[in-house]
C-alpha cells in the first residue's frame, strides 16, 4: 500500500508562529528562541518516508492438529531482511474462531537491517479447520509523519478434529427401509415382540405356529411378531447466520452445539444399522448422501469437523429458504427422514420443518436452546422460541427442547410427551 | 444409494398425493405470516438473542487492552513533571496551568483519550508562555518548550500504540526508539537555541531574531 501522511505534526507551525509572536509581541527573545524547538521538530516530521518492509516471517504451531479444547502455542519469528524498520507493528491475522488464551498476537517492535524478533501467544483450539489471514504490517518513519500498511502472507492451517463419540441415541419415527434394523414398526413378521395372530397359510415357519393355541382348540394359527427395520435418516443442521446465537457471552452457539448432537446422533445411528446422510442449511453448500459403514462415520466425522458450513462464525451470506428447500429435496432419498438440528430461532425453520413433513420426510426436530431471560427482549425471544415449538409439536413433528442439561436428558424428557 | 427407491408403497402413495407444486408453497407462507400477528407486534420491542461472534468482529475478539502503552506514558508524565519544574520558577499562574496540564496528560496516559492529551498538551505550552512573558530565562523557555513536544510527542505514540496493538503486547523497544528520536530532536533544538541565546545576549532587537529564525525555517526546507 502507499504511504499516506498521518498528519500527527500538523499543529507544530501554528505552536511556533505562536511562540514567534509572543516573543515579539512582549519582546521577550526567550520566547522566540523556543520556536526553534517547533522549527526542529516540524522539520524532523519532514525527514523519512515510511519503509516499505521487507520481512521473513514463519509461522510454527506446537500442535498443527490438536484436540479440541487444548492450547497450541504460537510462534512467529520475523527477520527484516531489508531497511532499518524504526516503527514497526505486527498484527497476526489469528483465525476467528481461535481465542487468544495468553500472549498478544500483536507486536510493536524496531528493527534494524538483518535484526529479528519473535512474537508468541496461545490459542485454544475449537472443532474446525482455521486458517491464518495475512499478517497486518505497519511501518512509520522515526517521526510516526508517515504511515504504510502492508500484509504478508504466511499460509497456516490449525486443524482439530473431535472424536465422534456415542452420546445420547435419538429416538426416530416410523418412516422406514425394506432393511432389517432396530425401529419397531406396525407390521406383523419376523421379529422379538409379539405383535399379532393370524390365521395359517400353507408354508408359515413351524416355528411361528401358535402350538399352545393348537391344542387348546385345534385351530392352526401362525404367530407375528413385530417387524424391526433401519431407517435412513438425514441429519439436517441448521447453520444459518440467525442460528449462530449462544446464551451466554463465549458459550458455545447453537451451531456448535447442533454439530456435537449431529456427531453423537451420527455414531449412534450407524451402529444400529441405519443409513445416514447429512446436509447443512447454509450457504456453503454442504450434502452427503446417506450411507453406512465406518468409512461412511469417517466422512460424517471429517465432513462435521471441516466444512465451512459449519464453521465457528456464521456465514456472510444468507441463506435463501426456498430454493435450500427445493434443493434438498431433491436430494433427500423417498424414505428418508430428518433429524434436523436448530435453535429455531425465526420463523423459517419452523415453516421449513413443517414443509418436509408434509412431505412425508417425518422430521424431528432437535432444538439446543440459546434463549436466556436477562432483558426483556431475551424474555420475549425465549416466548418466541417457545410459541414456534409447540407450534410445530401441535402439527405433529417431534420436538427436543435442549436447554442447558445433557442431550440425554433432554431426549428422556421430551420422549414423555411422544405417542409412539 | 441402491436400495433407497424402494420404500414402503404405501408411503409412496401419500406422498405423491400431498406433493403439491412449488408456486403453491408462498401463498400458504404469507397466510402463516399473517396469523403470526403476535410476531408482528412485538417486533418493535426487540426480541433480542445473543448473537455469537463473527467474522466481521474477529478483530475484537483478540481482546486488546486499548490504553496506552506503558513506557511512552511514563515518559510523558516524566516530561510533563519537568514543565511543571521549569513553569514553578516563573509564578504562580504558570505553575498551576503546568499542573493541570500535567493532570490531563496522566489522565491520557491511563485512559488513552486522546483530548485529555491534546488539553494537557495546549496547557502546558501555555504554563511555559506565561512564565515567559513572566520573565524565564531562554534556557527555562527551551528545556520547557522542548518538554512539551517530547511529552505530546511520546503520549500521542504511547496511546496510537495502545490502540493498534494493545498494552498486553511487547512495545518496549519501539517505544524507546521513539522516545529516543524525539528527544534527540528536541535536544539539538534546545542546544542549538542556547547557542543563539548565549550570542545574542548583547541586546539586539526581538525582530533581528525572528529573521534568523525564518533564514532558518528556509534553510531547513530547502534541505528536506
Amino acid at each position: 500500500m502507499k504511504p499516506f501522511d498521518t498528519r500527527r505534526w500538523t499543529g507544530i507551525v501554528a505552536i511556533t508562529l505562536l511562540l514567534l509572536g509572543t516573543g515579539v509581541i512582549v519582546e521577550r527573545p526567550g520566547l522566540v528562541l523556543g520556536g526553534v524547538i517547533g522549527i526542529a521538530y516540524a522539520a524532523g516530521s519532514r525527514v523519512g518516508e515510511a519503509p516499505a518492509p521487507d520481512l521473513r516471517i514463519e509461522r510454527k504451531l506446537s500442535n498443527a492438529t490438536p484436540e479440541p479444547e487444548s492450547t497450541v502455542e504460537v510462534t512467529l519469528e520475523i527477520e527484516n531482511t531489508g531497511q532499518t524498520l524504526s516503527d514497526i507493528r505486527i498484527v497476526d491475522g489469528v483465525p476467528p474462531g481461535l481465542e487468544v488464551t495468553e500472549g498478544s498476537p500483536r507486536h510493536a517492535s524496531a528493527l534494524t537491517a538483518g535484526a529479528s524478533t519473535t512474537v508468541s501467544y496461545s490459542v485454544r483450539s475449537i472443532r474446525g479447520t482455521h486458517e491464518w489471514s495475512p499478517i497486518r504490517i505497519i511501518t512509520r518513519n522515526l517521526s510516526g509523519s508517515r504511515e504504510r500498511e502492508s500484509r504478508h502472507e504466511t499460509e497456516t492451517t490449525l486443524i482439530c478434529i473431535p472424536e465422534l463419540t456415542t452420546g445420547a441415541a435419538l429416538p426416530l419415527r416410523g418412516l422406514t427401509t425394506q432393511y432389517t434394523g432396530r425401529i419397531g414398526t406396525d407390521l406383523g413378521g419376523t421379529g422379538v415382540e409379539f405383535h399379532s395372530e393370524r390365521q395359517y397359510r400353507s408354508g408359515d415357519p413351524a416355528r411361528r405356529i401358535d402350538w399352545n393355541r393348537l391344542a387348546r382348540t385345534g385351530q392352526l394359527a401362525t404367530k407375528e411378531f413385530r417387524q424391526e427395520r433401519a431407517a435412513t435418516v438425514v441429519l439436517l443442521v441448521d447453520a444459518r447466520k440467525e442460528a449462530y446465537r449462544a446464551a451466554d457471552e463465549g458459550g458455545e452457539n447453537a451451531v456448535e452445539r447442533s454439530v456435537d448432537a449431529a456427531g453423537h446422533a451420527a455414531t449412534a445411528l450407524l451402529e444400529s444399522g441405519d443409513q445416514v446422510g447429512l446436509a447443512a442449511l447454509s450457504p456453503t453448500d454442504c450434502w452427503l448422501p446417506p450411507g453406512a459403514g465406518r468409512d461412511h462415520r469417517q466422512r460424517i466425522r471429517n465432513l462435521l469437523a471441516e466444512n465451512p458450513a459449519f464453521g465457528s462464525t456464521p456465514p456472510d451470506e444468507t441463506l435463501y429458504p426456498r430454493s435450500a428447500f427445493r434443493v434438498l429435496r431433491r436430494r433427500l432419498p423417498a424414505d428418508a427422514q430428518v433429524l434436523l438440528f436448530s435453535p429455531a430461532c425465526d420463523d423459517t425453520i419452523t415453516r421449513l420443518a413443517r414443509r418436509f413433513d408434509a412431505y412425508g420426510h417425518l422430521v424431528t426436530l432437535v432444538s439446543p436452546d440459546p434463549t436466556t431471560d436477562e432483558t426483556a427482549g431475551m424474555v420475549l425471544a425465549a416466548i418466541e422460541r417457545q410459541n414456534r415449538l409447540s407450534q410445530l409439536r401441535r402439527s405433529g413433528i417431534r420436538v427436543v427442547d435442549w436447554g442447558e442439561d445433557s442431550l440425554a436428558s433432554a431426549v428422556a424428557d421430551a420422549r414423555q410427551g411422544w405417542l409412539r | 444409494m441402491s436400495h433407497s427407491n424402494g420404500p414402503p408403497p404405501a408411503e409412496q402413495a401419500t406422498r405423491d398425493e400431498q406433493t403439491p407444486d412449488d408456486a403453491a408453497l408462498p401463498e400458504s407462507n404469507t397466510t402463516e405470516e399473517r396469523s403470526e400477528g403476535v410476531g408482528k407486534f412485538t417486533e418493535p420491542l426487540g426480541a433480542s438473542y445473543r448473537e455469537s461472534r463473527t467474522e466481521a468482529d474477529s478483530d475484537s475478539l483478540v481482546t486488546i487492552d486499548e490504553r496506552p502503552a506503558r513506557t511512552s506514558s511514563a515518559f510523558a508524565i516524566a516530561a510533563s513533571i519537568v514543565v511543571v519544574v521549569v513553569a514553578a520558577t516563573g509564578g504562580a499562574i504558570p505553575s498551576v496551568v503546568a499542573i493541570t496540564g500535567l493532570g490531563l496528560v496522566g489522565l491520557a496516559g491511563v485512559t488513552a483519550y486522546r483530548t485529555a492529551l491534546t488539553a494537557g498538551s495546549v496547557l502546558l505550552f501555555l504554563a511555559v508562555i506565561f512564565g515567559g512573558i513572566g520573565g524565564l530565562s531562554p534556557l527555562a523557555i527551551l528545556i520547557g518548550i522542548g518538554a512539551t513536544v517530547f511529552a505530546w510527542d511520546v503520549a500521542d505514540h504511547g496511546v496510537d500504540l495502545g490502540r493498534r496493538v494493545g498494552r498486553n503486547a511487547q512495545t518496549r523497544t519501539n517505544e524507546f526508539v521513539h522516545a529516543g528520536g524525539s528527544l534527540a530532536i528536541a535536544g539539538l533544538a534546545a542546544g542549538f537555541g542556547f547557542g543563539v541565546s548565549i550570542v545574542i545576549s548583547g541586546g539586539q532587537p526581538v525582530t533581528a531574531l525572528v529573521f534568523l529564525l525564518l533564514g532558518v525555517v528556509l534553510l531547513a526546507s530547502a534541505l528536506t
